[in-house]
């Protein structure tokens, strides 16, 4: 179920939060269990028996890891959840990848399996090992109440799309949690804005992609229309999900981590991975890169780490080849900045930086929403000139006349230029904003109603991961 | 790094975020529930979806809850007209967007964007050809392409490359006469909320086609008359308030003196019928006045005739306005739809005579998605 859909707002939210705020405090994890199994069978009734079967190994495996804590069955039990949960992970998502690459290495023709990939896995299967890698590590406390547990795993806010929140995060919360009608307004005011984001701006932008792509008038400028336009809508789409994640987790008493910190103002690509995926380039950090032995080893061997992580990081977002090396690409500036470019960069004017980062970033989402490589090659090629395209057509300067307001919105929304504004009429006309904040609130949901009645399915990119 | 950065609200703030929270998802979802949805939206001309009872199998592979996702729930939300002109007024006017649902407006004419598919024009003229290789040999046969309006009305907006079109038609069509009406239509000519010609500025063309078939018209002797408002395709797909149309018709002269007939796809027999049908203005297309709207098979004879000449027209919509005017010039006009006819019904309910003139009139919306022309 999407949170932008007419289901999602007028059938299961409503019915959500009567049920959540009627029944006392101990049954509320039991309406957002039933709530949340209810919201992922909607779309995926199947797989909604193998993310209980997950959850079912993370709970037992938490338990047997307490067990035999200090003996050789704790360590067991740890491994014991990791094989299971990547191996199904591998199993229904990467299956096909491995057949087609063995077909294409060895000239065999076996039959790829067609297994459709279970929604949510990558984010869910992440949520469980922070669990049991943590306990295993002594940084979290064991969880008896398989309720709760379950409870984390399949909480439906984050569980399609992220924030991978860590058991850590909750644990406390999972017991016991402050409802606030100040938090509850925070929340809706979050949800809010991050529907708006996708439903106004991502899907908008979006439509743009898809015009590009259908277009047999391609040019330069049309080329590059796309590539930023991708940009912002990849931005929009993920940051808008994880808007009403926070949101939607607020208005119940949860606290979930930011996943996003302006990503696009970054001045290295350093930087920007500290600002995109938070949660995901954190897990990798501390369950992936620090085991391997992150940078204190030697320069080769942190190289290797390095290699290993963002081809990792690649993979977790699709099982292809142009995904592997979209992690890579990254890697190899990752490095260039760490051995290279940091001799020079303090010298370097911060406008040249930012542009540096952005194009890094821009090429790298060709090459992630490209179908094959070859495809991306092509893309970033006419980027550059190469392919013979015309500099400018017709219709390139028609779409960019016409997207010109919503790309403008969107490039100064991805800075903090609206949050300082906002924090200025917090600071200076505090009492404005009693009646500023429940106005935009109503215009938007009614707008963003609008464009729901409208419009067609949009899901979100993040659900393919 | 959790999210603990929430605004310190005071309690009025947070009542009337809350507040209005409430109002909003509630007020809708209890309206949606209270509100019985019409089962056709007059305005996009098409039925609504309707609620579907779920079985095991439709829960099993999601494909109930994906039906009630992206039709049910969309087709039956309340005050649903509305919301969607506020959606396109907001892209319009806010977002600043060209176009809405890719219709835009240009001196108060509603146009929609296509783009040239060359291999449907391919294959609709492929089509053709099969159709002219079974006429008899004395048949006189040609073919006239209608421009869609946004040939005069698009100034930067994406639109079919036409001079393409013609090059694809002119090369395919050898075995046929063209006739051209680009030079004398404009965007006057059309509705200015409908994809349409309107029938009052088609004398010119009238005499234009059946000058290029050697026929004489005199176009005199009619009256205009008048239905209104006409709210055009355009109107309900753009969701914006446009202004209204008026439907004007011809009567008199060879139009009144006609015998129409139409298939009763039932029998298979002709059935008689009228050139206006006025109760269709108050339908869902109000442009089916003309010829009772989407028919595979019309006759349109005349009595008065002084010629005994015979016009086949193998057709699209814009047909169903400009065959009266036609009538005077012929004894018996047929007009086959093959959007509804396929071609071997064709040769079983359709008598080519010998030296009948054939015309292959269609508007380039049809030539650029002619998969929909049963042509085997």
């Amino acid at each position: 179920m999407l949170f932008s859909s007419v289901t999602f707002l007028y059938y299961f939210l409503p019915v959500l939060l009567i049920l959540y705020f009627l029944v006392p405090r101990r049954f509320k994890n039991v309406v957002l269990l039933v709530s949340s199994l209810f919201f992922y069978a909607w779309g995926e009734p199947i797989y909604l028996l193998l993310m209980i079967a997950e959850t079912a190994v993370g709970f037992i495996a938490g338990l047997f890891i307490e067990k035999f804590r200090g003996r050789i069955g704790s360590k067991i039990a740890m491994i014991g959840s990791v094989v299971v949960c990547i191996g199904a992970l591998a199993l229904f998502k990467y299956t096909d990848f491995f057949i087609g690459t063995l077909n294409g290495i060895t000239g065999l023709a076996l039959p790829l399996l067609k297994i459709a990939l279970p929604v949510g896995i990558s984010f869910y299967t992440f949520q469980i090992l922070s669990y049991t890698i943590d306990l295993y590590r002594g940084n979290a406390a064991v969880q008896n109440s398989i309720l709760d547990f379950a409870t984390y795993v399949t909480l439906f806010p984050q569980l399609i799309a992220g924030p991978i929140v860590r058991y850590t995060d909750v644990a406390a919360e999972l017991k016991e949690r402050q409802i606030t009608l100040e938090g509850f307004a925070a929340g809706v005011s979050r949800f809010t804005v991050g529907l708006a984001k996708k439903v106004l701006l991502a899907n908008t932008l979006g439509e743009l992609c898809s015009i590009y792509k259908a277009s047999d008038e391609k040019s330069v400028l049309f080329v590059w229309i796309y590539a930023v336009s991708y940009a912002l809508h990849i931005y929009f789409d993920f940051s808008g999900y994880s808007d009403m994640a926070i949101g939607l987790g607020r208005m119940m008493g949860f606290h979930f981590i930011e996943n996003f910190n302006y990503p696009y103002i970054s001045k290295s690509i350093t930087e920007f991975w500290r600002r995109w995926h938070i949660s995901l380039g954190s897990w990798f950090r501390d369950y992936v890169y620090i085991p391997l032995g992150g940078n204190r080893c030697s320069k080769l061997r942190h190289v290797f780490n390095i290699l290993v992580v963002w081809m990792l990081t690649g993979f977790w977002h699709g099982a292809g080849w142009n995904f592997i090396l979209w992690g890579l690409w990254f890697a190899l500036f990752l490095l260039l900045e760490k051995y290279v470019f940091f001799k020079v960069w303090d010298r370097i004017p911060t406008v040249f930086v930012h542009i540096y980062s952005l194009v890094i970033v821009l090429f790298g989402w060709v090459l992630f929403d490209a179908l094959t490589l070859g495809d991306a090659l092509g893309t970033a090629g006419a980027m550059v000139g190469i392919g013979g395209l015309a500099g400018v057509t017709g219709e390139a300067l028609y779409y960019l006349q016409s997207y010109a307001l919503p790309l403008l919105i969107g490039a100064v929304g991805a800075t903090p230029l609206p949050k300082k504004v906002w924090n200025l009429l917090e600071e200076h006309c505090k009492p404005l904003l009693t009646f500023i904040e429940p106005a935009a609130t109503a215009v938007l949901l009614v707008i963003v109603t609008g464009y729901l009645v409208d419009g067609s399915f949009n899901p979100f990119i993040y659900f393919r991961f | 790094m959790t999210n603990n950065q929430t605004p310190k609200y005071s309690k009025a703030r947070a009542i009337a975020v809350t507040a209005v929270f409430v109002i909003v998802i509630f007020g809708l979802t209890i309206a949606n529930f209270v509100i019985t949805p019409p089962e056709i939206s007059r305005s996009e001309r098409r039925r609504l979806a309707s609620f579907k009872t779920p079985t095991w199998e439709s829960i099993l592979d999601a494909s109930w809850m994906k039906e009630f996702d992206e039709d049910y729930t969309l087709d039956s939300f309340p005050f649903r007209d509305s919301l969607r002109a506020l959606k396109a007024n907001f892209q319009f006017n806010v977002m600043g967007q060209s176009d809405n649902n890719d219709i835009y407006i240009v001196n108060g004419h509603a146009a929609k964007i296509e783009r040239l598919n060359e291999g449907s024009v391919e294959a609709a003229a492929n089509k053709f050809n099969k159709l002219i290789a079974k006429l008899p040999d004395s048949a006189n046969v040609y073919y006239s392409i209608i421009p869609d309006k946004s040939m005069y009305l698009a100034e930067n907006h994406p639109q079919i490359d036409h001079g393409r079109l013609l090059e694809i038609m002119r090369e395919k069509m050898n075995d046929a006469s063209y006739i051209d009406l680009y030079s004398i239509l404009s965007a006057d000519s059309y509705y200015t909320t409908d994809l349409h010609w309107e029938q009052s500025k088609l004398l010119p063309v009238a005499e234009t086609l059946c000058s290029g078939m050697g026929v004489e018209i005199s176009g005199e002797g009619y009256t205009v008359n008048t239905l209104e408002p006409f709210y055009g395709v355009y109107s309900g797909q753009s969701a914006l308030s446009l202004d209204a149309d008026k439907l004007h018709y011809f009567t008199g002269g060879a139009i009144d003196s006609a015998v129409v007939k139409l298939l009763d796809t039932n029998t298979l027999e002709m059935a008689d019928s009228s050139m206006y049908v006025t109760e269709k203005f108050s339908g869902i297309d109000p442009y089916d006045v003309f010829l009772s709207g989407a028919q595979p098979l019309i006759t349109i004879e005349n009595p008065n005739s002084t010629s005994d000449r015979e016009l086949i027209i193998f057709r699209d919509s814009y047909s169903s306005s400009l065959a009266p005017l036609l009538a005077e010039g012929y004894a018996k006009i047929t007009l086959i739809d093959l959007r509804y006819l396929a071609s071997p019904m064709v040769e079983q309910l359709v008598e080519f005579s010998e030296g009948c003139d054939v015309l292959f009139l269609y508007g380039t919306l049809v030539l650029n998605s002619s998969g929909v022309l049963l042509v085997m």
